[in-house]
């Protein structure tokens, strides 16, 4: 199990070095001269001179190499470097906008869990009854809904139409709840079709022929003996979920106005801000690296049949 | 042909019909809009439904529906597009990455990995960024967003079935690589990626609404879907229609072509089914018999 574990720690180790040379590259490969735009946006007149300098000061003219492993080296010391546009210090400004991004992440896993539990729970008791289709049809348009006319949507009836919750802005928790609906919904519906296809499977297995056999109730073999199986799906799904939350905060925050790190990556991508749009990449991509590692560990502690599997 | 039609069958009419609507409209767009979709009338902005402008007019006075019908041109030959290129660049990698095997195989395998570690809109996102937004970086970014998908499916296919016997025969009778990848590798895994392609559209579709809407996809004056969202944002309180219309378009793209994708990748890769999906087999077996 340890040794399995650390086989994993390491892969996800190389993924972490592939994903910080990724952002760096993306970078480099800057079609024109970085110098020029980084001094036009310093605004001032530019000259030849000037583009020079800043080419100095930015350590612009050593080799790709040299200059990678002084961004790394700066990046292990929690040094992300100035944002091009407001020239603030970008660490600074991200860890300022961690907490509306967590909100955000952990506002959608809620709603995913209600609506997921709920709506797969539903199906399960009675399959293939009206409930279930209603819920197979929701989850299908559900999942083919974009973002952005989701939250649209949400803004017209909750916020335009009853006027019931705060639309604009990160204002106490009434405020959280239209984004976290927003980026919850598709991913529940997903869950809940996720959890009740593993549990159609589960029922047709040799074990829960056994258990009909022996005259146990309906209940008791899908709670004693389907539910347990189907819990790493379930497990795997939300790891999924909570990738898919976070992409989501990239058009959920800009349409809600919250300050999130969502929200300044892409006002990083839209004004060309090459330090923040780095750092920002960089960050997700480990983000998403942790969140697989620690899915597929936690996947294994429960369930014995990966275990073995990841032994042999 | 016949393997085709046999597919859109099991696909359900529903759903078919759905698609080629799309695809009539991309293809024939042009002749039956009923004004130009870039056309401005200040006189007439912001007009309801009526019968001069069928489904009203924007904030510009453009023409909603004509607006929709070329926003579906964008959206599906943009996603023609992106396929085709992630598609083929996919599965070359996927075929060297899985015939070759060795070193080579781990090298592409791990940027494959960090690529689908990452979901692609970050990646074309960040690609948007550097390279600033226009039509044609958002085509490249997302196609290179989505190369690892398919250079994942590619690389299963062609490493199963390289060691199977007919394989291992063509070898022993002295064909050689090439003709073994064109001839013997490629068309299987060809079949797989377009199974998979159909199922990935609507995803593309979205992303590519995506991109729009955050300004960093298609441009204006283009007609898009989410890019025309974005704009009717403002007038949400008195005239929601130009809100809700592209978003309804959307949904109703990528349900149709989530459901093809789904339907035929049942129909294709047959799984242990469960049973009432054998007794809706059976009952379509029993069909075509009698027929």
């Amino acid at each position: 199990m340890l040794k399995v574990a650390i086989n994993r720690g390491m892969s996800a180790a190389v993924l972490i070095v592939i994903a910080s040379i990724f952002s760096f590259i993306i970078i480099a490969a800057f079609p024109g001269n970085v110098a020029a735009l980084i001094a036009e946006l310093r605004g001032g007149f530019v000259t030849h001179d000037v583009v020079a300098k800043v080419a100095e000061d930015y350590g612009l003219n050593d080799p790709l190499p040299v200059r990678y492993f002084a961004w790394v080296g700066d990046v292990l010391q929690g040094d992300f470097g100035h944002s091009l546009r407001t020239g603030e210090d970008v660490s600074a400004a991200i860890v300022k906008r961690l907490q509306a991004t967590f909100i955000l992440i952990a506002g959608g896993i809620t709603v995913t869990l209600i609506v997921g539990v709920t709506l797969g729970f539903l199906g399960a008791m009675w399959p293939n009854g009206t409930v279930d289709r209603i819920v197979r049809v929701i989850a299908v348009v559900c999942v083919s809904v974009p973002k952005f006319f989701m939250a649209a949507m949400l803004i017209l009836a909750f916020g335009v139409m009853m006027n019931l919750l705060p639309t604009f802005g990160f204002r106490g928790p009434l405020s959280w709840i239209l984004p976290s609906i927003a980026v919850g919904i598709v991913p529940g519906a997903l869950l809940s079709r996720i959890a009740r296809v593993a549990l159609e499977e589960a029922m047709s297995r040799p074990y829960v022929v056994t258990a009909k056999s022996k005259g146990f109730g309906r209940r008791r073999i899908i709670f004693r003996d389907a539910l347990p199986n189907i819990v790493p799906v379930c497990l795997t799904a939300v790891g999924m979920d909570i990738a898919f939350i976070t992409q989501s905060s990239l058009i959920i925050e800009p349409i809600f106005s919250w300050q999130g790190v969502g929200a300044y990556f892409v006002e990083a991508a839209r004004f060309r801000d090459l330090p923040v749009l780095q750092s920002c990449l960089l960050l997700f991509s480990v983000f998403f690296i942790i969140v697989n590692l620690s899915v597929d560990l936690i996947v294994m502690t429960v369930d014995p049949l990966q275990r073995r599997a990841a032994r042999a | 042909m016949k393997d085709f039609i046999s597919t859109l069958r099991a696909v359900g009419w529903p759903i078919n019909l759905l698609i080629a609507f799309f695809i009539f409209i991309t293809l024939f767009g042009s002749f039956i809009t009923p004004y130009d979709p870039n056309a401005q009338d200040l006189m007439s902005a912001l007009q309801s439904f009526s019968t001069r402008h069928w489904l009203g007019t924007d904030n510009l006075g453009r023409d909603t529906l004509s607006r929709l019908i070329s926003g579906a041109q964008t959206t599906l030959v943009g996603v023609t597009i992106i396929l085709a290129m992630a598609g083929t660049v996919g599965m070359v990698l996927g075929t060297i990455s899985g015939f070759f095997g060795r070193w080579v195989d781990e090298v592409i395998m791990r940027l494959v990995d960090f690529g689908l570690s990452v979901p692609s809109l970050f990646v074309a996102l960040a690609i948007v960024g550097v390279f600033g937004p226009s039509y044609w970086n958002m085509i490249i970014a997302l196609s290179i967003a989505w190369v690892p998908i398919y250079a994942r499916l590619t690389r299963g296919v062609v490493k199963a079935a390289v060691n199977q016997p007919h394989i291992e025969s063509l070898r022993v009778l002295g064909a050689s690589r090439t003709r073994i990848i064109v001839h013997h590798l490629i068309p299987v895994a060809l079949g797989q990626v377009l199974i998979y392609a159909s199922a990935d559209a609507g995803l593309l579709a979205l992303a590519i609404a995506n991109l729009s809407f955050l300004g960093l996809g298609v441009q204006p004056p283009l007609a898009e879907w989410g890019q025309m969202l974005v704009s009717g944002m403002p007038y949400l309180q008195e005239a929601p229609r130009l809100v809700i219309l592209p978003g309804v378009a959307l949904t109703l793209m990528v349900v149709g072509f989530n459901l093809f994708g789904e339907s035929i990748a049942l129909a294709k890769n047959p799984r242990p089914l469960s049973k009432r999906k054998l007794a809706l087999r059976r009952q379509l077996f029993m069909k075509e018999k009698a027929a």
